[in-house]
């Protein structure tokens, strides 16, 4: 995930070493130099994608403004504003808009409800309105499609990709980013996949459990979901929390068969399982992703979610098998070295654990762990997509 | 000096997270040759209380008093590892940072060590164990969405011990802990059980949360949980640093000058359990009668 990311950063700290303060008061001067978007789509369009990009981390808030702006927004005679026409081919400006609005989320400046300006959503639905005007669509479309999905789950942009969240009605209009881009690519599973992450969203968290005792069920330490409602309406509020859980469940469970998606939303169904402390189930579904899985990513997460599992459970020998693995399917990774190395020093083999951590300091350091990147999405598949992309914008 | 190996060493396997549970039905008093070592730093004010022999110390396990062998004030080569928690919500001060694990580098005697965990995605080690003095180059990134907190304590703790050195771990960090994988009270235990002195300076702030990586916690961090990775430093004889009037500075480089320096001026005092039941959790109990006014920070117990 994170190489560009980290020339990002890297580039972040080397301006602040440098003295400039790209979020500051903007000097006059700055303000003065604007950022070109048809000059800067042009050398992004030649194939000089770090150059045309590499005004961004350093940009005022003004200058950003003002590109999104020339980007996506015609404003008329009368003031009235209309979608920009693109200022140069158009996967080119669309790959760029996307790749402009990374940098700015990883600058803090995704601004999901922005609603004066024209924000992250606004440059890149105008984006995606370009490439969809097309009549058909190309590789690079649906490249770009993936990637913005991508993209929004890095920020957990959720109602960006879906909406409703909730249980739609026989009135409702779904609608959303995974929406419109399914409807051009209805055979791109990884779509449909991430509509389900985006309703199964308010479930995607991390709360600490209770400390592992063997023989001992043990649970969240704090819900995720505060329900809270007049007295006597526990029930009502107990059956629409359930209601909602299933709904979620839904969607995960019509993908499971899925040649493409099916053991990933399979795992992620045993996650929502997990989550509402049923972990049996949670068990049969991650042992199922597990075995359906040829994705050493999609096994390493099933099976360290069975680590997880069992170990709520109280069966902690078995938790240490699956964590065990989990470390076969991907060597070393962090999460499961230190499920499996915890539970080992406090069972008193030190030495084991001792060696664990050695090996994933040592072999993974600043490594992109699966489990760690789980609750983001298709976020650690952004990389890949964008490099993809970028090789359709220079054929 | 295995200060407290026993601890590791005699754990029962299968007794996972035995703290405080029910005692064995068949109890063995021990009279095993087993030594436990404790770390203490006994102050009176701001001042070390030098010159301390077995004689000053009383020390109980389980209630049940003990004869010390030993007394040291050892100057054994120390093995530091520094935690800097790096999440979105201490991104104001990496800058900071930067010059200051420098600083703490040169520091050091000629045969200490120095390891650096962070936190990114996952916990990191931007600094690999080198010598005292080594010159590093390092770029710190904020990270928003998870705090590893957790699992960078037990990264540190799990190093494997060495003779003849001592393993001193410095935590800066706001202790708001998001998506590791070890509990709060895994790490507890963890702590309990291991070698190292665990010391928290609390270190928050400076530029508010990245939330590009939005917090995948609700809320934020465990009501509690703070107060827990505490008492994980308390129990290896560590403590948390906050507000004090040595941090009036926001340099960690002063804050850790203090801990080092209180660190190495601190005893190792060594008993062999006598009398006491084996199995579960020891508590450990120091004092020095004849003096008042001491404060006196020790390893609180081991497990058997």
């Amino acid at each position: 995930m994170t190489g560009v990311l980290r020339q990002s950063g890297a580039a972040v700290a080397a301006a602040v070493l440098l003295g400039s303060v790209p979020d500051g008061p903007a000097t006059v001067s700055a303000q003065l130099r604007r950022l070109d978007a048809q000059a800067l789509v042009a050398t992004y369009a030649a194939g000089r994608f770090d150059e045309a990009l590499a005004a961004v981390p350093r940009a005022t808030r003004d200058q950003v403004a003002d590109l999104r702006r020339q980007l996506a927004i015609v404003t008329g005679p009368k003031g009235e504003e209309s979608p920009a026409p693109p200022p140069g081919p158009v996967v080119a400006a669309a790959a760029f808009a996307l790749e402009l609005e990374r940098r700015l989320a990883e600058r803090d400046m995704w601004d999901a409800r922005d609603e004066k300006d024209c924000a992250a959503r606004c440059v890149l639905e105008w984006a995606c309105a370009l490439l969809r005007a097309r009549e058909a669509g190309d590789e690079a479309e649906r490249l770009w499609m993936l990637s913005a999905t991508a993209l929004a789950g890095g920020v957990r942009d959720w109602s960006f990709l879906h909406t409703p969240l909730t249980i739609p009605t026989e009135r409702t209009i779904e609608q959303g980013h995974a929406d419109h881009a399914w409807a051009r690519w209805p055979a791109e599973s990884r779509l449909r996949l991430a509509r389900a992450i985006a309703i199964a969203s308010r479930y995607a968290i991390t709360n600490e459990m209770d400390t592992p005792r063997e023989g001992v069920r043990t649970g969240p330490l704090v819900s995720g979901m505060l329900i809270i409602g007049p007295p006597g309406t526990a029930p009502l509020v107990e059956r629409r929390r359930q209601s909602l859980l299933d709904y979620a469940a839904a969607q995960f469970a019509a993908l499971i068969d899925d040649s493409a998606v099916g053991p990933e939303a399979q795992a992620r169904l045993g996650y929502l399982h997990f989550r509402s402390g049923q972990y049996e189930q949670t068990l049969a579904s991650a042992r199922a992703a597990a075995a359906a899985s040829k994705d050493p990513d999609v096994r390493y997460l099933a099976m360290f979610l069975a680590g997880q599992a069992e170990q709520a459970l109280g069966n902690l020998a078995s938790a240490q098998t699956w964590y065990q693995r989990a470390l076969e399917a991907r060597p070393d990774s962090q999460s499961a070295s230190l499920g499996l190395a915890s539970l080992l020093y406090v069972r008193g083999d030190a030495n084991r654990a001792y060696d664990l951590i050695d090996a994933t300091r040592t072999r993974r350091n600043d490594d992109d762990d699966p489990w760690r990147m789980f609750q983001y999405g298709d976020f650690a598949r952004l990389p890949g997509l964008i490099a993809e992309l970028r090789k359709r914008v220079t054929p | 000096m295995r200060s407290l190996a026993i601890a590791a060493a005699l754990a029962t396997t299968g007794a996972v997270v035995a703290a405080h549970t029910a005692a064995p039905q068949t109890r063995t008093f021990r009279a095993s040759a087993v030594t436990v070592s404790v770390p203490a730093s006994v102050k009176k004010g701001n001042r070390v209380v030098a010159n301390l022999t077995a004689k000053d110390f009383r020390l109980t396990d389980n209630g049940v008093a003990q004869t010390i062998e030993a007394v040291s004030i050892e100057s054994v080569p120390v093995d530091v590892t520094l935690f800097l928690d790096t999440s979105g919500s201490t991104a104001g001060k990496l800058d900071d940072m930067t010059r200051d694990v420098q600083g703490i580098i040169k520091m050091l005697r000629p045969a200490d060590r120095f390891r650096l965990l962070t936190i990114g995605d996952s916990v990191n080690e931007p600094v690999s164990w080198v010598p005292a003095g080594t010159a590093v180059n390092l770029t710190f990134r904020p990270v928003g969405g998870i705090s590893l907190v957790h699992d960078a304590l037990v990264m540190a703790l799990l190093h494997r011990p060495e003779a003849d050195r001592r393993h001193l771990v410095v935590g800066m960090t706001d202790r708001e802990d998001c998506g590791s994988v070890v509990p709060s009270g895994l790490l507890r235990e963890m702590a309990s059980r291991s070698e190292a002195v665990v010391h928290l300076v609390h270190q928050s702030g400076g530029g508010g949360d990245v939330v590009y990586r939005v917090r995948t916690c609700s809320p934020r961090a465990r009501p509690g949980g703070a107060e827990i990775i505490t008492e994980a430093a308390m129990r290896t004889g560590g403590e948390l640093h906050t507000g004090s009037f040595f941090f009036r500075s926001t340099s960690i480089l002063r804050a850790f000058q203090r801990i080092f320096d209180d660190f190495r001026q601190s005893y190792v005092l060594r008993y062999s359990p006598a009398g006491v039941a084996r199995g579960g959790w020891h508590a450990i109990a120091l004092d020095v009668p004849a003096m008042t006014g001491l404060t006196i920070r020790a390893r609180q117990g081991y497990y058997d």
